[in-house]
């Protein structure tokens, strides 16, 4: 039977793998028994330290092609995976579902006539069927597509696949592929570098995040003191944007960020719909709220019914002491 | 300058979804223009607003989507064209493909499209559409300032701003916080209805594929543990959970 060839599109930040770039190896290595998976990579060659991860993997080469700083827009991505994927002409591709995956994946779709299925958490084959799980109309239900299609293209929802099983450390060919750069046109021109290093929300794994519970200020240097202790970023639902404590940029929920961390602490969030679907696929929910009837509770899997006031302060000082002690 | 903003209607968010044996039970549903789309206009109406010009609204859906067309008009868009067809979720490329067709035979510098629908969530249309008409696009920008036939886009990428210009046209798409969308005046109101509503019928797309769909409600696997007691054997207890987690 002729090998399924896969592409996955890999992802590189700072020199390491991203996380979701292997989550996409697990879910070429659930779509067939018999395939060749390529992982590709465009902007830079991919280094020793991501090479080694991959060799781990049942990938069978590596295609990259360099792009210039200056040459990192959309426009040369698209160009770029495009070329790849009509040489390479696989029968799937796997994105991840980030700002390139959502960005890239449609043009793709359009372009090369792959159909798109955006935001799988889940992937199951018996035989040679295959099925796909997918959140929709904002993760309040789940589709399941019976995948027969011969070609299709899906994007990985973050944090949804395990890890690939590691298997034995293997070599694979590394190959560059030179593509002529046409002119931008729309070229990037500037890149103004901000002096504050803000971690991003959508790769944190842990987030401590704070409603209208806050109520001020105070709040939210609680917020930020056990996001300290915690080695958490900040995020805010709604209330607390509203409440001015804090910047549309941190919001997490229907209109702002997706988040998928290991640890969600809500604090002071009721727990709305619009907040909830974007924190739901959190591994493990944290919630506190002096309303035992808030529907963030059964979003959670540890909650304190409390004042956040007296209860984060206490809470503070229990893991300052906890650290004293190790 | 001519605008053509990106219209979509969405179930709004308070709905609960309903299922009836395996399928979506659309009866009562009610939709709202999708929010990141007000963004869109309000942003087409700024730039009008400074350099003059005429904003046409493209939506795809039922008969009933007619009422979103006529709220963008009441805002300050001039014309809407009205796709008659059905603007579900899983048709991303149909619904490009019809609105890239009805598009591409008027003058465009700009498009605008909101960076994802609030019950969709994958915003694909504006990539979509910008493949189909061989324009170049940028997702999730934070700010456009238009200069005669040139357009200066800023992008938060990280820590950092990219700036890019180059000639129109172009597709844009915007995201949550980019503005504050007004709210349509009573004289926009009676004015909306009557600007004109172009409405077309797509020739419908061939039937690619038709796949076997289920649906179901999401299972919700979370431990819902209380900590009890008063608040300082809470807050113990919490420390301690926390520790093991991280």
């Amino acid at each position: 039977m002729v090998a399924d060839k896969i592409a996955v599109i890999g992802e590189i930040q700072e020199g390491r793998l991203r996380p979701v770039t292997l989550e996409c190896i697990a879910a070429a290595e659930a779509l067939a028994e018999n395939k060749e998976i390529i992982v590709i990579f465009c902007g830079e060659k991919p280094t020793e330290v991501v090479c080694e991860e991959i060799y781990y993997y049942s990938a069978a080469k590596i295609t990259w092609t360099f792009l210039a700083e200056q040459q990192k827009t959309l426009e040369m991505y698209n160009l770029c995976i495009q070329t790849i994927l009509e040489k390479e002409k696989p029968q799937k591709i796997i994105f991840g579902n980030t700002e390139l995956g959502k960005a890239v994946a449609p043009y793709i779709s359009e372009k090369l006539s792959y159909p798109l299925f955006s935001s799988v958490s889940s992937l199951e084959r018996i035989d040679d069927a295959i099925k796909a799980t997918m959140p929709i109309f904002s993760g309040k239900l789940q589709q399941i597509i019976d995948m027969d299609l011969q070609k299709f293209m899906i994007t990985i929802k973050p944090n949804s696949f395990s890890m690939p099983t590691k298997k034995d450390h293997k070599k694979i060919p590394m190959e560059e592929v030179k593509i002529e750069k046409k002119i931008a046109v729309f070229p990037l021109v500037k890149i103004e570098k901000n002096a504050e290093c803000t971690k991003e929300l959508i790769d944190a794994k842990v987030i401590v995040a704070g409603g209208r519970g806050l109520q001020n200020e105070e709040g939210y240097y609680l917020l930020e003191k056990l996001a300290s202790l915690v080695g958490g970023t900040v995020g805010v639902s709604r209330g607390a944007v509203d409440l001015g404590v804090a910047d549309m940029s941190l919001l997490i929920g229907q209109t702002g960020k997706t988040v998928s961390p290991d640890i969600y602490i809500a604090c002071g969030i009721s727990g709305a719909i619009q907040h909830i679907v974007g924190m739901n696929s959190a591994k493990t929910v944290v919630a506190i709220n002096n309303d035992p009837k808030a529907p963030i509770f059964a979003e959670a899997d540890y909650g304190v019914v409390g004042d956040i006031f007296e209860v984060l302060p206490e809470v503070i000082k229990a893991l300052e002491s906890i650290n004293k002690d190790n | 300058m001519n605008i053509i903003v990106l219209l979509s209607r969405a179930i709004d968010s308070e709905q609960q979804m309903k299922l009836k044996a395996g399928e979506i039970d659309y009866a009562d549903a009610s939709f709202i223009i999708n929010p990141l789309d007000e963004i869109a206009l309000e942003a087409a109406i700024c730039l009008k607003e400074k350099h003059g010009g005429n904003i046409i609204v493209v939506c795809a859906g039922p008969e009933q989507a007619e009422k979103q067309i006529r709220f963008a008009l009441a805002m300050g868009a001039d014309k809407g064209i009205h796709l008659l067809m059905d603007d579900l979720k899983e048709n991303a490329s149909q619904i490009a493909q019809a609105i890239a067709s009805s598009i591409q035979t008027l003058p465009f510098d700009l498009i605008i499209a909101g960076a994802f629908a609030i019950d969709g969530g994958s915003g694909q249309t504006g990539p979509r559409v910008a493949a189909r008409l061989n324009i170049p696009y940028l997702t999730t920008i934070a700010s456009i300032d238009v200069e005669k036939d040139e357009a200066i886009i800023r992008k938060k990428a990280g820590n950092a701003i990219e700036i890019y210009r180059g000639v129109l046209p172009l597709l844009i798409t915007v995201p949550q916080g980019f503005n504050a969308p007004r709210l349509p005046s009573v004289a926009g109101i009676m004015k909306a209805k009557k600007k004109p509503v172009e409405k077309k019928q797509p020739t419908p797309a061939k039937e690619q594929f038709s796949l076997a769909v289920q649906y179901e409600l999401p299972a919700s696997n979370r431990k819902n543990q209380m900590l009890m007691g008063d608040g300082s054997m809470q807050a113990i207890q919490l420390a301690e959970v926390l520790k093991k987690l991280l």
